[in-house]
């Protein structure tokens, strides 16, 4: 499948913003840490920042939440510039990392006190703080402290406190960061089902590629300051724009190769090291197609990345190349019994070492592949990915 | 086991042994020589002890104590008002030097990591000169030729010399002076342990910086505040070098008070009930702190 282009930041509906993040610029000293960055955030949408720490998605964060001013750009919410509005009156709410949650107040009192800063009236608190309490499942807790409550009651009471001012827009920074993994999963289906339910705007920062995944209407990949990439979690999957997008996220192999014809449905490209030919099928969209065609130049040396999931691996060899599929042949160098598949290093014949996943339908104890076997990894000819950078 | 708790037991023994040496041993004789008569003699109070004489030396001596110093300080005018003056004066001292005490542990909380042991050190420094130089220098500079005069004078500022010497204000003067590192440094400590994004929390919340000091930073620094306030307060009320130097003969506190009844009137018992009673006053408030921080925690 070929690399679409995507514009970086663009909108998902067609409708007005409630978030633009215009050009915006942050530095710490001679560090830039968000570098031009410009971005539409939808109202309702649940959108994900991904990247390695000190890509400055935690920066852009705190930006929005109003306690760092860009240097550069603006901050817009609702068409209006925020960017000197201090964070005390800011229509945003932000949950921490930390939780920060007051270790002096009860967990009704840290629900409560964005609600009394507010001066809302007594009875409706108590109203608006049962109800949050229902909505995170902490009824019953209320009276008492954090430190009194798990992990994850903890970080209920962090989401709530966050909701009860009903801000238009909510940011997370790392919210399942320090949960265990069984929790984390629970949480990210609650998380998402809150989001839909409030229909409010979520902006959540995240270096865990998964969780963005799981969560996300769309995900911003960062690096170093930029926006790498901007697009649904499926798109960004299967069409990830440069090397840095497809390595961050999910696994991914790296393809050397020289390309060598081009036609109307096929390209076929010769791997660098081991010289097999790889057939890559041109899709029929005219669109897609020119963008393929404008990155396969006969004999220009082009990345092809394949998901690991992707490829097939058979034991005994088939007859020659047939159809669209390529071959290449080498040895198992390494396995993993993952439970729900099977993870192995090929270690191909003319140099190389493919990641390979097969999944375990039928039961993988009986059919795993030995250490030192001889095999033919398989790739269709719609696997393929060609990278624009 | 076994072992383990005798090894307990005897690791509690040194503290133990101190603080009976140099505490509950002294406090005993103190009181008891509070429940005696002044006489002038050697030593200069009545009863004697006389272990020769056996249990009923014990017997006799048991009942000749009395409560009568107790009696005189209740009744004393005089006695009273040194009491009220030293614990209004160590109050208001106290919140005097917590006031500066934030002024100075805020910003030294906030300061850039690597200033801090620099900051921490300026702190300290002029406390290494001795304590009666540092009270002289307060003279001089209140006096009214001084150099507060001189400075606010030359400035125009002021056209006759400020009376701030030998008055109450100089002792409070002096009090915040002496006892600001007691008061700054279980503040610093609280400030530097507490959480920093506690405080972006509140203003995410709506808060503006002032409620989310009283809101947010004075409830998580409170254990620090009570153990500045006891660290100042107590001394404070038994003061007696600062009112004596820098305050007057009208400010009458309870230092000079039971100076004056030992060494000027030689009366030890009544000094000594003076004593237990200026530990009675004190103690209250340390024991309210206790009850307090076991609250909170």
């Amino acid at each position: 499948m070929a690399a679409l282009p995507q514009s970086v930041g663009g909108n998902a509906s067609g409708a007005a913003p409630l978030v633009r993040i215009d050009k915006v610029v942050k530095r710490f000293g001679a560090f830039t840490a968000v570098d031009g960055v410009t971005l539409d955030v939808g109202q309702g949408e649940f959108f994900a920042l991904l990247g390695p720490s000190g890509c400055g998605k935690t920066t852009l964060l705190r930006m929005l939440a109003g306690f760092e001013r860009p240097d550069e750009g603006a901050i817009l919410l609702d068409g209006a510039n925020i960017s000197d509005v201090p964070a005390y009156r800011r229509p945003v709410n932000m949950m921490f990392q930390s939780y920060a949650l007051f270790p002096h107040l009860s967990v009704e009192g840290n629900i409560a006190f964005g609600l009394k800063r507010e001066g809302m009236a007594r009875e409706r608190i108590a109203e608006r703080v049962a109800g949050l309490l229902r909505l995170v499942r902490l009824e019953g807790l209320g009276s008492r402290k954090p430190h009194q409550l798990s992990g994850g009651q903890r970080q209920r009471v962090a989401l709530a406190r966050a909701l009860a001012k009903r801000p238009r827009l909510l940011l997370l920074d790392e919210p399942l960061a320090a949960l265990d993994k069984k929790l984390r999963e629970e949480t990210q289906f609650e998380l998402k089902e809150i989001q839909r339910t409030l229909g409010l705007a979520f902006i959540v920062v995240t270096h865990d590629q998964e969780e963005a995944m799981a969560l996300a209407d769309r995900i911003g990949v960062m690096e170093r300051g930029k926006l790498a990439q901007v697009g649904a979690p499926a798109a960004i999957y299967e069409r990830p724009r440069n090397r840095y997008v497809a390595n961050f996220i999910g696994d991914i192999n790296i393809l050397e190769c020289i390309v060598e014809s081009v036609s109307k449905d096929m390209a076929v490209l010769r791997r660098k090291p081991g010289g097999e030919r790889i057939l890559l099928a041109v899709p029929d969209s005219e669109s897609e197609r020119e963008v393929l065609e404008s990155q396969l130049q006969i004999g220009k040396t082009t990345a092809l990345c394949i998901r690991p999931e992707r490829l097939e691996l058979s034991a005994e060899a088939p007859d020659g190349a047939t159809g669209t599929r390529s071959r290449l042949v080498g040895t198992i160098a390494g396995t993993a019994f993952l439970g729900d598949q099977t993870a192995y290093r090929v270690a191909l014949d003319g140099g190389a070492v493919l990641r390979v996943t097969v999944s375990n339908t039928r039961g993988a104890a009986g059919s795993a592949l030995q250490h030192g076997t001889r095999v033919v990894v398989t790739v269709p000819a719609d696997a393929g990915i060609v990278l624009q950078g | 086991m076994s072992l383990r708790r005798l090894f307990r037991h005897v690791a509690a023994l040194p503290p133990a042994l101190w603080l009976g040496a140099f505490f509950a041993l002294p406090f005993l004789i103190v009181l008891r020589i509070s429940l005696s008569e002044k006489v002038t003699a050697q030593p200069p109070y009545r009863p004697i002890l006389d272990l020769s004489a056996g249990w009923e030396g014990i017997g006799t001596f048991l009942s000749q104590l009395n409560l009568f110093n107790y009696s005189t300080i209740l009744d004393d005018e005089l006695m009273w008002g040194a009491y009220v003056t030293s614990l209004r004066i160590a109050a208001l001292a106290t919140l005097l030097t917590l006031l500066v005490g934030l002024m100075l542990a805020l910003p030294m909380a906030r300061a850039p990591r690597r200033l801090r042991p620099l900051l921490i050190m300026l702190l300290v420094l002029p406390f290494l000169t001795s304590f009666l130089i540092r009270a002289y220098a307060w003279i001089a500079i209140l006096k009214p030729e001084g150099l507060l005069n001189g400075l606010l004078m030359s400035l125009g500022l002021i056209s006759e010399p400020l009376i701030v010497l030998n008055t109450e204000t100089a002792i409070l003067i002096g009090i915040v002076y002496s006892y600001l590192p007691f008061m700054v440094f279980p503040l610093y400590t609280s400030l530097e342990k507490m959480d920093a994004s506690l405080l972006e929390a509140a203003a995410d919340l709506g808060a503006t910086p002032l409620k989310s000091f009283f809101l947010v930073t004075v409830p998580c620094i409170w254990p620090g505040v009570l153990a500045g306030c006891a660290l100042v307060f107590i001394p404070a009320v038994g003061e007696f070098i600062i009112p004596d130097l820098l305050g007057s003969s009208e400010t009458l506190m309870i230092g000079r008070a039971l100076w004056n009844e030992f060494f000027a009137n030689r009366d030890w018992p009544l000094a000594a009930a003076m004593a237990i009673c200026l530990l009675a006053v004190v103690l209250l408030p340390v024991i309210w702190q206790q009850r307090q921080a076991e609250t909170t925690r």
